[in-house]
Formats: structure tokens, sequence, C-alpha cells
């Protein structure tokens, strides 16, 4: 709560996703590329092979306009964009990571220079020279990967370094090396995508040789990559995979991952027998359309596998350091930022700071009405008692939220604010939606999430009722019912029916 | 009420000196790319308009470096404001968030901007028309970059507005344009890349002298007269800026900081020794050697303004964030590492620019020496070598 948070309209997740997705995109090619030209040079000079240097010389150009321009600005828009909006977070990697970042710095001005000599050279040098100078841009590009590899797999596993605070173990963190080995794969799988692309809209005719050898570079990492990511996944730290089976979609983003990865492979052997142009234009599109998505998509689970926070342990997504939680629960947010317009909740101002309260703590994620998960139709279905309950208890959702960073009152400005902001319309008063309503942002029936099925096996209809009348009373992570007795009758009943018929509720 | 900027219990990893140094080094290499860039598109356009062959000429000396320039102008960008943010982060921050949308606007103009350049060096024949809007929409998306910049950092001067402006519009909508400082600001920073960008196609002038006397002698007439002109008019702009500070952040410079006067002091001489070098350049018999002078005083005078600068945000800010109360705790071995890797790598930028001269060898005519006085003096009453821009 210590900086003021940027309202983004539709909400600002989507927002890093599409900066960073773009520059993943090119900047993992910037790399594979790099070796992909330098060791094709060498094969034209072994053999001779004036057309395949010319159309490298032709392919560098292509690969100096994207990355170079493209590749490095949607960089630094990258750290822009999480400077506005993860600015707590982005100062703490900051101070613990800036020669880190000043090394890849080094790294990056030492790419420059080579990819620029590299390209105005091309027939101004001896072989041998140039493509010590390819080298050299691709040894430079690799360690800028290897470096900010570091501060990536930080985020989600800081392992050893959130008790002893040392460089080393933050950037030698549990993930480090296996994501660098699955990032190190899809450098060289995108080299071989963007090769067909080049390949097939060359203004040249078509070389069966050079597309089998592209096909090649796609087809041999995305052989491997399966096996790096299972080695990924098994150190990533227990806490943040239990992301896989709470979050409802990640297992089909998994998978689409999976079948995308596949497909590149079965169109990588495609491609290795095409012969036409005619063919090989679609099909290379395809398959970067293809890559990208199995990109953006794993970006996106491993973003998911992070949450609630921004530094696993260490800040929460909505700018909370996890270490300053207590006080801010304790004392109120009112109380210790300075970005609202008052110090203390009173019905006059409640609207007012409803909303400024709300920007500040769960604007990361939520908006009020359009966009990414908005909550205001959500609050509006329910009592605001209850939506004040929902809200003080975000830790308890679904969603993989952050707990409420504030007291009582604040989350009750909340819901009095996102009420407001939406139209009431009547609520169904049948059983399911009454659970979809009351239960459902923190239990299933007998799903992945929180079951009760187990638990209330057996029960009769007037027993749940008394048990639903006192959930407060059971434990203190449940409001209190705030429900009609109506909902509370059709909720019973349908409850009883839905236990009764689940595999775990309904066997003797 | 609570502070502004909370003090962060993480430490820094390096002590303020350290960091401030590697800022200024960088943002003074950044600020000459960054003239050249912004200069030279507007040099160019007025040297596209005016279109004889000298003219376009030079412009086209001018297009072919621009995307190069420009990749070190970012790179040298990059840099300080990555330890800025080390140095300043809490009120950086903020201050980024208020000027949120034009702030990140700042990346597709550039990559516009920058694809542009490439359009304008490797197409250069194919424009014809094409080319003085290409340089004119060059300079506009460069002049939005530099206008939202001095924007930002103004606004970064001021944290007494911070709070009032978020709580009106939390969306970041806003710029700093009733700031009074910031015409004379622009103006200045304006005039100063025009000088630079001069001294650029001098140099080119000189570089091409022993194959095109002609053209060379004429470019460095011309791009020296806009030094010169464009010197003398940022340096009464920056009169009119200091003027505009508040009393107490003027006399930071007029005694009132010992850093403060002595950079204003020795800017303004240093200023005024490039104005001097550069214009008896221009009919010297070692123009190059004048030429060079030049733009190492222009380096300390660019050094001097930008310690100014910083002179004034820690003036400014030194009631809601002081960077000596910062809580420092050194990574030594890794800013060992940095070091040596950065060693390491300027090794390897000398090799390659090594390469890259002899890759593109200077025409291999008799060295300059008093030979260039023949080049460089009008050759008397009737010929054209005379001429300004
Ligand atoms: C990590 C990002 C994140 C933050 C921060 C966050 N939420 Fe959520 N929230 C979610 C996600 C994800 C869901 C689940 C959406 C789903 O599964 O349908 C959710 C769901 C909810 C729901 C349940 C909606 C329903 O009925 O299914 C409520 C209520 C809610 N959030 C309130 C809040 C409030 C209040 C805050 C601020 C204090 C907040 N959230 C902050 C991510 C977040
Ligand atoms: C704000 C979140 C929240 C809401 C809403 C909520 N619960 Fe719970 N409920 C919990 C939590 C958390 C636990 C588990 C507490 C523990 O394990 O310590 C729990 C436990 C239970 C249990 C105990 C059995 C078990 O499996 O642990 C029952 C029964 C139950 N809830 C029923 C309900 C019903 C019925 C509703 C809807 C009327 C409801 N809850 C609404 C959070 C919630």
């Amino acid at each position: 709560m210590n900086y003021p948070v940027w309202q983004v309209a539709f909400g600002s997740g989507w927002l890093i996703a599409v900066v960073a997705t773009l520059h993943v995109f090119v900047s993992h090619f910037a790399i594979g590329g790099g070796l992909f030209l330098v060791l094709l040079e060498g094969s034209a000079h072994r053999h001779d092979d004036e057309a395949l240097r010319a159309w490298l010389k032709r392919h560098s150009r292509f690969f100096l306009l994207l990355t170079l321009v493209f590749g490095a600005l949607t960089g630094v828009g990258i750290w822009f964009t999480i400077g506005l909006i993860s600015p707590e977070a982005t100062g703490r990697l900051i101070r613990i990571f800036v020669w880190g970042w000043a090394i890849e710095w080094v790294f990056f001005l030492v790419e420059i220079l080579a990819i620029l000599v590299y390209y105005y050279a091309w027939d101004r040098m001896e072989t041998l020279t140039h493509r010590a100078v390819g080298w050299t841009y691709f040894g430079a590009a690799w360690a800028s990967l290897a470096v900010i590899n570091g501060i990536l797999a930080f985020q989600l596993s800081p392992g050893a370094w959130l008790q002893d605070r040392s460089l080393l173990s933050a950037f030698f963190n549990p993930t480090y090396f296996s994501s660098l080995a699955v990032r190190t794969l899809v450098c060289l799988a995108l080299a071989g995508l963007y090769a067909l692309a080049s390949l097939a809209f060359t203004r040249n005719g078509l070389r069966p040789d050079l597309v089998k050898k592209s096909a090649v570079w796609v087809a041999a990492p995305v052989l491997l990559l399966p096996a790096a990511a299972w080695w990924y996944l098994r150190t990533v730290p227990a806490l943040q995979k239990t992301a896989l089976t709470e979050v409802f979609y990640l297992p089909h983003l998994a998978r689409t991952v999976m079948v995308s990865v596949s497909l590149l492979f079965l169109l990588a052997a495609v491609a290795w027998f095409s012969r036409s142009k005619w063919i090989l234009r679609p099909l290379s599109v395809l398959m970067l359309l293809l890559g990208f998505a199995a990109l953006a998509f794993s970006e996106w689970t491993r973003e998911d596998l992070r949450m609630p926070f921004l530094i696993a342990g260490d800040t929460y997504i909505n700018q909370v350091p996890v270490a300053r939680l207590a006080e801010l629960r304790a004392k109120g947010i009112l109380a210790t930022s300075p970005w609202v317009s008052a110090a203390a909740v009173t019905p006059q101002n409640q609207r007012r700071v409803g909303e400024e309260l709300f920007r500040l703590a769960c604007s990361h994620c939520h908006t009020v009405r359009k966009g990414l998960i908005p909550l205001a139709p959500k609050m509006v279905a329910v009592d605001e008692t209850f939506a004040a309950n929902l809200a003080l208890r975000t830790d308890q959702m679904r969603g993989r939220m952050p707990p409420f960073p504030g007291t009582a009152e604040e989350a009750r400005a909340i819901a009095h604010y996102l009420r407001l902001s939406a139209m009431p319309v009547p609520q169904p008063g049948d059983g399911a939606s009454v659970f979809r309503r009351r239960c459902g942002p923190c239990h299933t029936v007998s799903g992945a999430f929180r079951p009760l099925a187990k638990s209330l096996k057996g029960m009769a209809e007037s027993e749940l009722s008394d048990l639903v009348q006192n959930l407060d009373s059971m434990n203190d992570k449940m409001p209190p019912w705030t429900g009609t007795n109506a909902e509370r009758g059709a909720l019973c009943a349908w409850l009883a029916g839905q236990v009764k018929a689940s595999p775990v509720g309904g066997a003797p | 009420m609570t502070p502004l900027f909370p003090a962060d219990p993480l430490p820094i990893p390096a002590p303020v000196w350290l960091l401030k140094g590697l800022a200024w080094t960088t943002l003074l290499l950044h600020f000459l790319f960054m003239n050249v860039v912004l200069g030279g598109s507007l040099l160019s356009l007025v040297y596209c308009v005016k279109g004889k062959p000298r003219h376009l000429e030079a412009a086209l000396g001018v297009a072919r470096a621009l995307p190069s320039v420009m990749a070190y102008t970012i790179t040298f960008g990059v840099a300080p404001l990555l330890f800025l943010q080390v140095l300043y982060g809490p009120v950086f921050y903020t201050a980024a968030v208020l000027v949120a949308p034009f702030f990140l606007a700042i990346i597709p103009v550039l990559i516009l901007a920058y694809y542009l350049m490439y359009l304008l060096s490797w197409r250069w024949d194919k424009l014809g028309g094409a080319r003085p809007v290409l340089f004119a929409a060059v300079f506009a998306l460069l002049g939005y970059v530099g206008f939202t910049y001095a924007n930002l950092f103004t606004l970064v001067c001021d944290p007494e507005r911070f709070k009032p402006l978020y709580l009106a519009a939390p969306s970041g909508a806003h710029l700093n344009t009733a700031e009074v400082t910031l015409l004379p600001r622009l103006l200045h920073v304006l005039f100063g890349a025009v000088a630079v960008a001069g001294l650029f196609v001098a140099l080119q002038g000189i570089r091409k002298l022993p194959r095109d006397p002609e053209q060379g002698r004429w470019q460095y007439r011309s791009g020296a007269t806009w030094f010169c002109g464009a010197t003398v008019i940022a340096m009464l702009v920056g009169v009119w800026w200091l003027f505009a500070l508040p009393p107490e952040q003027r006399g930071l410079f007029l005694g009132g900081s010992l850093l403060g006067t002595l950079a204003f002091g020795v800017g303004v001489a240093a200023a005024l020794a490039a104005l001097v070098h550069v214009w008896l350049g221009i009919n010297s018999n070692r123009p190059g050697w004048m030429l060079w002078t030049g733009v190492g005083a222009l380096a300390v005078t660019v050094l001097c303004m930008l310690l100014m600068r910083d002179v004034l945000r820690d003036a400014a800010l030194a009631p809601y964030w002081r960077t000596a109360d910062l809580k420092v705790e050194p990574q030594w071995g890794a800013i060992l590492l940095f070091l040596l890797l950065f060693v390491g790598g300027l090794g390897f930028c000398f090799w390659l620019l090594r390469l890259a001269r002899r890759a593109f060898p200077p025409p291999d005519l008799p060295p300059l020496g008093s030979g260039g006085y023949r080049f460089i003096l009008p050759k008397g009453p009737g010929s054209d070598g005379a001429k300004g821009p």
C-alpha cells in the first residue's frame, strides 16, 4: 500500500500479459536465431554454398529488424509496465538484483554492437572473423537470458533467500536451472520456426535441404521439451504447485500447451517433406501461431502458479509485502497508506473510500463492472454483510487471492462501493444458485476445491439447516449465514440431494 | 499523516556514490546519442527541405547513422533508469503512475520512430519526396518522448502534488504542463540537440574530406555553423530556465551548493570553449583536431548540466527523500563481478569496433595534416566554399 495503484481500463492484468508475451516470443528468437545464423553460415562456408550465404544475409536483415527494434523495445516495455503496475515488487526486485540487471546490460551492450557489425559486415570480412562476431552475439544473448532467467525464476521460487537473504540463493533458486533448460529449448525451436517462415516467404526458389534443416531445428528441441517441462514442474515449490488442482482452468491450459507442442512436432515432420512454397507458407504461419499459443499459455501458467504472489512468500500481487500484512490488518489501509482521501471510514465517505480501497487492494486482478473478473455483479447478488464478509476472507476463496490487507470496516466499505456499482437484479432462488452465491466462493460439492460431500454425507435436511444457520460457530473462517430462510430451505434441500447423489456422499 | 514514501526495509546493494557515478556516466552517453537522433532528424529535415545535392548528401549521412545511434541511445538510456530506480525508486514509480499512459506510450512511439529510421536508412533512394515527411515524423515521435520525459522528471521534483493529482485521476492522465520551467527546459534540450547534431554533421564532413573535399568542406562549415548558432540560442534559453526556477533552487547554482555552482561554472565555460573551438575550426588547418576538442568540451558541458540536474533534484526532494538516508548493504561480490564483466564487455566492444573499422576503411588518401588547410580555407573570392548552411 506504499504506492498508488494505476487504474487501467479492463484491468491491468491483460496489459502485462500482452507486452510480456510479445516480448518473450521475439526475445527467445533473438537468441536461438543467432545460433542458427552462425551454424548455417559455417555450413555455407564448408560447402562453398553461395546461395545459402545469400539467404542467410537476407534472413539476418529480418532478424535484425525484428530483434533489435521490436525485441529490445518490448523488453524495455515490460520493465516500464511492471514498474507502473507493481512498483512495490519491482522496487524490491531491483534492490535485490540491480547488479544482475547491470550485468545483463553489459551483455546487452555487446550483443547490440555484435549484431550490428555482423549484419553490416556480411561481405566485408573473412568468414572466420564474421562467424566469430556471430558467436559473440549468440554468447552475449544467451548470457543475458541466463541472467534474466534468475530473476524470473526467483519470483516463483525464492527458495532459501526467504531466510538467508543471500544473493546467491536468490539467483540460483530452485527453478533456476530447470527453467533455463526450458527457455533454451524454446529459443532453439523458435529459431527453426522463424527460419521456416523466412524460407517460405523468400522470393527465390525453395531450398528443400534448408527446409529440412529448419524443420529439424523445430522438431528436436520440441521433442526434448516435455522432459524439460517435467523437470521444471518437479522443481516448482509444492505450495505453488497446488494451483494446478485449485485453479479449475489450469489443467486445461496445461493440456493446451501439450497439444500445441505435439502438433508442432507433427507439423515440423510435415514441413520436412514439403517441396512447395504453397504448402510451406500456410504451414509455417500455422506453426508460428501454434508456437505463440504454446508460449503464451505456458507463461500464463507460470504466472498463475505464482499467485497470489509477485515474489512468492515475499510480496503479494496487490503490492502488500508479506512482512507488513499483520500491521495492515491491525491498523488498516487507511491509516497506513498515503494514497487515500480519508483516514477512517465514515457513513458519509464509505462509497468514495470503498472505491479507493478497492483500487489499492483488489484492482490488480478484478475490475468493477467490465473486464477481468468483475466483482460488482457478484457482490450485488448477496446482502452487504455477506459481501463484506467475503471481501474480508479473500484468502479462503477460490482464485488464490492474497489475504485481505485491511480491517473489517474497510472490507465493508469495499463491499458497499461494489454493491452500489451494479444494478441489482432479482436472483434466482433455487438451491443450486443459492449454493453458488453463498457457499460456492469457498466450496464445491464434490469437486477439487474444498469439497463438502464427504463431511455432509448422511446428514438429514434439518440437520443441514441447523449447520448452515450456525456456520460461523463451526469455524471462524466461515461467515455467518445472512441469507433469508427461503434461501436456506432451498439450499439445504438441494444440497442434501447433491450429497446423496455424489459418489462419496451416496455410499452408506 | 503517513509519510509519502515510507523507507523500505530492504537495503540498497551498493554505495550511493557508485550508483550515482554509473548513472551519470551512462546518462552522459545517453544524452549525447539522444541529441544526435533528436537534433539529427530535425537538421536533416531542414536539409531535405533545402534540397540541393549537398544538403541531401548531408541528410543521407545522418539517415544512415540514425538506426545504430538509436540502438545506443536506448541502451544507454536503460542503464541510468535502472540506477535511478535503486536510488529514487518510490519517488520515480509514483510520479510514473501519475503520467502512466503517456509514459507507456513511449514504447510504441519509439518502435515506430526506430522503424522509420531504418526505412530512411535502407530505402533512401526510393523515398524521394517522402524523406522530409519521414524525418519530420521521426522528429515528432522523438519529440513526444522527450516531452513526456520532461514532464515526468519535473513532476518527480514536486512530490507535494502527487497525492491530489492521483486522487483526482488514478488513471494517470496527467502531464506536468503547468510547470513553469517545462518550456525553457524543453527548448534548451531542443537547441542543445540541434547543436550536437550540427557537430555530428561536421564530423561526418571531416571524414568525407579526403574522398570528396567539396562536400566535406561544405558539411563541416554547415554543421559547425549550426552548432554555433544553436549553442548560443541554447545558452540564452538556459538563462531563461535559470530565472524560471524558484529563487531557492536558482541559488543552488549561484553559490548555494558547491557541486551545483561548480557544475554551472565549468559547464558554461566548457560550452564557450566548445563554441570557440568549433568556430575557429571552420578556418583552421586542423579542423579535425579542433572539432574533436569541441566534442570533448561539449561532453564536459553535458556532464555538468547533468550534475546540475542532479543537484536540483536532490534539493527539491530533500524534505521527502534523501539518498543519503538509504540503508546500504553493498553486494561487493556482485559489484566486482559486474566490474570485471564490464571491463571484459568493453574489451569485446573495442574488438568489434576495430573489426568494423577494418571492414569499412576510410578511403586511403594522404592523411589530413596540413593538407586539410587546402580543403578548408575558402578558395578566395568566387569560390563557393564560404557559404553557410
Ligand atoms: C490474485 C489476484 C486477486 C486479487 C488481488 C483479488 N482477487 Fe478476488 N478473485 C480472484 C480470482 C482469480 C477469483 C476467482 C474467479 C473464479 O474462479 O471464478 C476471485 C474471486 C473473488 C470473489 C468470488 C467471486 C465468486 O463469487 O466466485 C470475490 C468476492 C472476490 N474475488 C473478492 C476480492 C476482493 C474483495 C479483493 C480485494 C480485497 C480481491 N478479490 C482481490 C483473484 C484476485
Ligand atoms: C468465505 C469462505 C467460506 C464460505 C462462503 C463458506 N465456507 Fe464452509 N468452510 C470454509 C473454510 C475455510 C472451511 C474449512 C475450515 C477448516 O478446515 O479449518 C469450511 C468448512 C466447512 C464445513 C466443514 C467441513 C469440512 O469439510 O471442513 C462445512 C460443512 C462447510 N464449510 C459448509 C459450508 C456451507 C454449507 C456454506 C454455504 C452456506 C459455506 N460453508 C460457506 C469457508 C467458507
